[in-house]
């Protein structure tokens, strides 16, 4: 366990030192936004000295370390506010999005990999098999589009963008609640589907693995029903490595949310990591990237520690 | 035996899908029926529904969308090609070193693999190409960037057993330097599992690519790919669901038949190779 911790820091740090260079190194000036015939070239030299621009690599990159470590994420060159006071409002918006979809992506996908084991070469499993690979090879925000022509545009039934009615904070709780539920249905679960096929393809691949070992062949031939042969045998077997497809999930899931938050229109750090790529905020781009790598470690971290908690032979 | 023959089936009509793509975009400028970038801006040419002169209908320029597709398939298509022979280069030869040299070396080598698997590949290519520009040749190296690690894993799973066999100890034997024995006796037995890798790594790289420029951070207009084309479409998606439908057809089509490929091969090599998507 504790080389797993070792190896999540590492992940951290090497993200973060990485994201600095290559924000180093990236051709081009940040305060081109400003150039223009009435500004002048002491403005913007100061402009680059108050940021910090004009400093060494080194001298540079240990002033965003120290800065980070005293917790201070820095201030944003577009939004003129601090990064901290953005994510608070943006973190929160990420997670239900891709909370939503981790539900989806192992209860209807790990299901759905059932499904479609115990109904190998029949029809239905076949069908279910080939949509699973169509719907595998589709880009994301294609199929999203697709939904929000149907269900938003066609059928009004959904909203098509946003977290939100207008007007919403007028709304009581259970209307407020049903407010936002309504609108994250739509990008949660297109999210939730995309990861959904490929937890279903790996559990079919388990499932078929285990149905062909020996130990099946003589629970059946002990007089099993092949009810209890599944639930008490090929089940636990064949759902451990999903624990371990949780850790792989979450950089997939942060991932798919940078389109699908820019697709719908969804005020969460997928879209404002965009918004700060096409700006050239340095401090949101860096913060936004550490607490992806913070996330994702977190998230592989805990991965291990369930698996271990499930899996007694295991002891990492 | 009769998952053996679904297999080869998927196989077949896989190369077959794939092989067609890959004939259009190299004769399209025989067959594509107008200029890409030919517009026609008076009200009646454009946003035009599909029709018999517009098959796939017209975008927001009056350009023929049909034309467009064929000619984006070029470097969608092409981009990921090159990428994918980049990223099994640089994976084999990685992956290859850290095999052969074993021990400490081999160890770090692989943890750094394992630092990239870990990491939210589309921040990593967004944050690259939104920095250091969206020509081609560096979306390419920055893509190959991002494919070459599970390549890197297999060859040198492949390297380290190989290394062991009587052919390769007789080869060492007698003199002929390494990089002679890794190309004429353990790069042909790594070659199935790496081909089912990069296979499928190349559909993977299609969507990426496409995602990049559907965000405006990879190619830019008026350069036609699949990704730009629908990027078009989703400004005009309640008037027109042909200039949103259609190049997301020729991305599902790559990449299924990239897909149905790979896994028939993969189904020879007997090793599981993990999508980054």
């Amino acid at each position: 366990m504790r080389a797993k911790a070792s190896m999540a820091i590492l992940l951290i740090i090497g993200a973060w030192i990485v994201n600095f260079s290559l924000l180093y190194w990236s051709p081009g000036d940040v305060t081109s936004r400003y150039w223009g015939p009435e500004v002048d070239a002491v403005f913007l030299q100061n402009m680059r000295i108050e940021k910090g621009l004009h400093l060494s690599y080194w001298q540079q990159l240990v002033r965003w370390t120290g800065n980070l470590l005293r917790g201070d994420l820095g201030y944003s060159w577009t939004h003129h506010r601090p990064v901290m006071e953005i994510f608070a409002e943006t973190l929160p918006a990420t997670l239900q999005l891709a909370l939503l979809a981790l539900v989806i992506q192992f209860f209807v996908g790990g299901a759905l990999g059932m499904l479609s084991a115990l109904w190998k070469g029949r029809k239905f499993g076949m069908i279910l098999d080939a949509a699973s690979l169509a719907i595998y090879a589709m880009p994301s925000f294609w199929l999203a589009m697709l939904l929000i022509y149907f269900f938003s545009m066609k059928l009004n039934w959904l909203p098509a963008s946003g977290m939100q009615s207008m007007f919403s904070t007028n709304f009581g709780l259970g209307e407020w609640l049903l407010d936002r539920a309504w609108h994250l249905f739509l990008p949660g679960s297109i999210l939730g589907l995309v990861g959904a096929v490929a937890t279903m393809r790996f559990v079919r691949a388990r499932m078929i693995e285990q149905m062909n070992k020996p130990f099946v062949l003589l629970a059946r031939a002990k007089g099993l029903s092949t009810g209890t042969i599944l639930c008490r045998h090929i089940f636990k077997v064949a759902l451990l490595p999903m624990v371990t497809q949780l850790g792989l999930a979450f950089p997939v899931l942060l991932s798919g949310t940078l389109v699908i938050e820019v697709v719908f229109a969804w005020p969460g750090m997928g879209r404002l990591v965009y918004e700060a790529l096409l700006a050239k905020d340095y401090p949101v781009i860096l913060a936004a990237n550490f607490m992806t790598a913070v996330l994702v470690a977190g998230g592989n971290l805990l991965a291990d520690f369930l698996y271990r908690l499930v899996d007694p032979r295991v002891r990492i | 035996m009769r998952n053996e023959r679904v297999m080869q089936i998927r196989v077949k009509v896989g190369s077959a899908l794939l092989g067609l793509l890959f004939v259009l975009s190299a004769t399209v400028s025989w067959i594509a029926p107008q200029d890409p970038d030919r517009q026609h801006l008076e009200t009646s040419g454009r946003l035009q529904a599909p029709s018999v002169s517009h098959p796939f209908g017209t975008d927001q320029l009056g350009r023929d969308v049909l034309s467009r597709v064929l000619h984006g398939s070029r470097i969608s298509l092409g981009l990921a090609l090159i990428t994918m022979l980049l990223a099994v280069i640089l994976g084999t030869s990685y992956g290859a070193l850290s095999g052969y040299v074993g021990g400490a070396t081999d160890r770090i080598l692989m943890r750094f693999v394992d630092l990239f698997l870990t990491f939210p590949l589309i921040f990593f290519v967004a944050t690259c190409i939104a920095l250091f520009g969206n020509q081609l040749s560096i979306m390419a190296i920055i893509l190959a960037l991002t494919a070459w690690m599970d390549i890197a894993r297999l060859v040198r799973g492949d390297v380290l057993v190989l290394k062991r066999e009587n052919f390769v100890l007789r080869a060492r034997t007698s003199g002929l330097p390494v990089w002679r024995i890794f190309l004429r006796y353990v790069l042909p037995a790594t070659l199935p599992t790496v081909t089912a890798a990069a296979v499928l790594r190349m559909a993977d790289l299609i969507l990426i690519e496409s995602a990049m420029s559907f965000l405006g951070l990879g190619v830019q207009p008026p350069t036609a790919t699949w990704g730009t084309i629908l990027k078009d479409g989703r400004h005009f998606l309640s008037d027109a669901w042909w200039l949103a439908f259609f190049p997301g057809v020729a991305i599902l089509l790559a990449c299924l038949s990239l897909y149905l490929i790979g896994e028939g091969f993969q189904k020879h090599t007997a090793k599981q190779i993990q999508s980054v998507r």
